[in-house]
């Protein structure tokens, strides 16, 4: 297995191939479903990008179409129902979606891998992890069963997963939450990615497990130097990996910044009602603070800013505009990289 | 009424009385829930016709804890730790290898008849999964009317439509939504449902097992503030099961921390989270990611090795040992009892609270 060299900054690109820019770049995606009850709009217009070694993590609740967008990245959303119909998904500047179905094969766990929320279901109970593992070496790199068997071991070494070569051949079922969740990230690294999606990976584990899980992605992200685009609803999860946020609720970006920022002076009543909802220590024997009502169905989704039937900051003009993703500056003007709110007020929000 | 000691069994006390004490009111800060030594064992058995028992699950292992009138006991750990068959032991729905359960008195575990059911009427659950714990085919009202078939003295025939449009008021739904269906309701609606169903017979004890953790974020915090409003209201006392140690902590009175079928460590919420003294507990505290990105870089994380050993075959001595960094020889051999560490003994020090380590000592984590 070659490992790329740690020290530099950007990695060239390993197929040789040079591309400027950010390693993944979405823009303007929008995905609906068409059921029978009619068409629910899972992706307005969402817009993000990753560069190599970043950390993005997407947080959201269910139903805010994060896992949607990631679907659609990796090209798995099932169609019928799913559908893309606008937008560009660049990867190193091409735009997948235009890809025919073999290209597209070729990106989808070579360049991009992604690693599910719920390992005991994503995983196939009747064939043994050596041989899944396996698979990718074989389909993506025609190694033959023997030394595809022996890339698994290493795979598994490298997970840290005790005793690998004594459990190649054990089953799914035969390993704990914790060691199919690893199995689940060899899986993915398998074939040196340069990007990995996320889906809720430690959401099914306990926390101490959890935090040996997240150790480890960060540990080999930063070998590999890959971007990761982590998708979560567990805020203290985003506090302590993400380098950027992006807050997503019904279909749309509402909020994005660098994880500092976020936390320290939200933009949007929405994040805001998010972290003021997190029990503090201070609060105590008092109520807490909770978002009313119910997130929006997407069959129905509200006009105008679709959070204002929540939003305790909602006025005429947000039932009727929708309110685009603006650039959020300090209150004198200055420019706040990278930080973005679709509220029509922002300023009242972050400075008020 | 709520004396007891452990020769005051309840065996030669008449169904009636066992009835009448189940019903006397205990006074707010007096107990009214006492575990004791309780253990189940579930049995793993080898062949078809004729089973051979060849060892057994020990889920829960000697477990005891108080719970007074009127507050809200949390308990914690990890999954497979045993929380959640305590929860089924106190509600008799499992029937306990040993041990007693002592409510107001009387030994759950050995009653049967017409205080058993007395004794149901008073300790209510609320379940984890809002989807997969209403019936999919019963309407709203009949969900929540059910109890009432089984205990018709709450409410009679012809009152209790209107008693379910009350407990529907109660946990913030619309009264008239009485004849929709399960699946016409968001995942904190059905919550609330569950609620409702808890409430419906006046119950003392409401066990509440993992009741928010499959609810989105923003909901989390309504059925929290819900609860503890009806606490206050209806005066209930609360068992909490959870695994978020933080939502544990802004509504639990004292918590109590378990490790594969144990109690490791009992106290105040300030005593365990501020002053933990068991490994166990200052692990489980500063692995929880903290939602302040400026926690990241000077916080001190005690990251477990390997996972939580079988509990059909747990280690000898303390449980923790094979996972703890203090482990030594003694801890192999000897059970560590869940006492006030004796260091700590006599000190007014927030430390001072019950932990089952052999070397129990403070540290500080950054917890939540």
């Amino acid at each position: 297995m070659t490992t790329i060299d740690k020290t530099a900054a950007v990695p060239a690109p390993r197929d040789g191939e040079t591309h400027e820019g950010p390693l993944l770049d979405v823009r303007d995606l929008h995905v609906e479903f068409r059921t029978r009850e009619g068409v629910a709009k899972a992706v307005n217009g969402v817009s993000y990008s990753v560069n190599a070694g970043e950390t993005l993590a997407v947080l959201g609740e269910s139903g805010s179409g994060k896992s949607v967008t990631a679907q659609a990245i990796m090209g798995i959303l099932d169609t019928p129902p799913g559908f893309v119909t606008k937008g560009e998904i660049l990867f190193r500047g091409q735009d997948m979606l235009k890809m025919s179905e073999d290209e597209h094969r070729k990106v989808r766990g070579n360049k991009i891998a992604m690693i599910f929320q719920d390992a005991l279901s994503s995983l196939n109970p009747v064939l043994s992890v050596g041989y899944q593992l396996g698979e990718m070496f074989r389909v993506h790199q025609g190694l033959s069963k023997k030394e595809a068997k022996a890339k698994a071991i290493d795979l598994m070494d490298r997970v840290k997963i005790p005793a690998a070569a004594a459990r190649v051949n054990d089953y799914p079922h035969q390993f704990s939450g914790g060691m199919r969740q690893r199995i689940m990230i060899a899986m993915a690294l398998s074939l040196e990615p340069d990007l990995i999606i996320a889906d809720e990976p430690t959401t099914a584990l306990d926390v101490t497990v959890q935090a040996q899980v997240m150790d480890l992605l960060a540990e080999l992200q930063a070998e590999y130097n890959m971007g990761l685009i982590l998708i979560t609803h567990d805020l203290g999860v985003v506090a302590d990996v993400a380098d950027k946020i992006a807050v997503m609720y019904a279909g749309r970006i509402v909020e994005q910044a660098p994880v500092h920022e976020l936390y320290k002076r939200p933009a949007h009543p929405y994040t805001k009602g998010l972290l003021d909802s997190i029990p503090r220590l201070d609060q105590k024997g008092q109520e807490l603070y909770a978002i009313k009502g119910l997130p929006p169905n997407l069959l129905k989704i509200p006009s105008g800013c679709a959070f204002n039937p929540r939003c305790p900051r909602a006025e005429d003009i947000c039932r009727t505009d929708v309110p685009p993703l603006a650039p959020v500056t300090e209150q004198d003007g200055a420019d706040l990289p990278g930080r973005g709110s679709a509220c029509h007020f922002w300023k009242e929000t972050i400075h008020g | 009424m709520a004396e007891l000691s452990k020769n005051d069994k309840a065996e030669d006390v008449s169904e009636a009385e066992a009835v009448a004490a189940i019903e006397a009111p205990v006074e707010r800060g007096e107990p009214i829930l006492q575990v004791r030594n309780l253990q189940k064992h579930f049995p793993l058995t080898q062949g078809i016709l004729f089973k051979k028992q060849v060892g057994a699950v020990k889920a829960v292992d000697g477990v005891s804890f108080d719970l007074f009138q009127g507050e809200t006991l949390g308990i914690v750990g990890e999954s497979g730790c045993g929380k959640s068959t305590v929860a089924k032991l106190l509600m008799s729905l499992e029937k306990a290898t040993a041990g007693e359960v002592f409510y107001k008195g009387q030994d759950i575990t050995k009653l049967s008849g017409r205080a058993l059911k007395a004794v149901r009427r008073n300790i209510q659950m609320v379940f984890q999964d809002p989807y997969t714990s209403l019936n999919p085919r019963m309407t709203v009202g009949d969900i929540i009317g059910e109890p009432f078939d089984i205990h018709p003295e709450v409410a009679p025939k012809g009152d209790r439509r209107r008693k379910v449009q009350e407990l529907l008021d109660v946990v913030g739904l619309n009264p008239e939504y009485i004849n929709r269906y399960p699946h016409q309701f968001s995942g904190g609606q059905r919550q609330r449902i569950g609620i409702a169903r808890g409430l419906a017979l006046n119950p003392e004890i409401i066990i509440c097992d993992e009741p928010v953790s499959a609810l989105d974020v923003s909901v989390q915090a309504q059925v929290i503030n819900l609860m503890e409003k009806l606490q206050d209201e209806f005066n209930l006392s609360y068992i909490f099961i959870a695994h978020d140690l933080s939502i544990v902590r802004h509504i639990s009175d004292r918590v109590g921390v378990m490790y594969l079928g144990k109690m490791a460590e009992i106290g105040t919420d300030e005593q365990i989270y501020d002053h933990p003294t068991h490994p166990y507990t200052q692990a489980l505290l500063s692995a929880v990611p903290v939602p302040d990105p400026e926690a990241r870089a000077h916080r001190e994380r005690i990251i477990l090795t390997g996972d939580v050993p079988s509990p059909a075959n747990p280690p000898s001595g303390c449980r923790f040992r094979t996972r703890c960094w203090k482990a030594q020889d003694k801890c192999a051999t000897e059970v560590p009892v869940l006492a006030i560490p004796e260091r700590f003994q006599g000190q007014d020090t927030p430390a001072a609270h019950e932990s089952a380590c052999h070397f129990a000592e403070e540290r500080t984590v950054l917890s939540v």
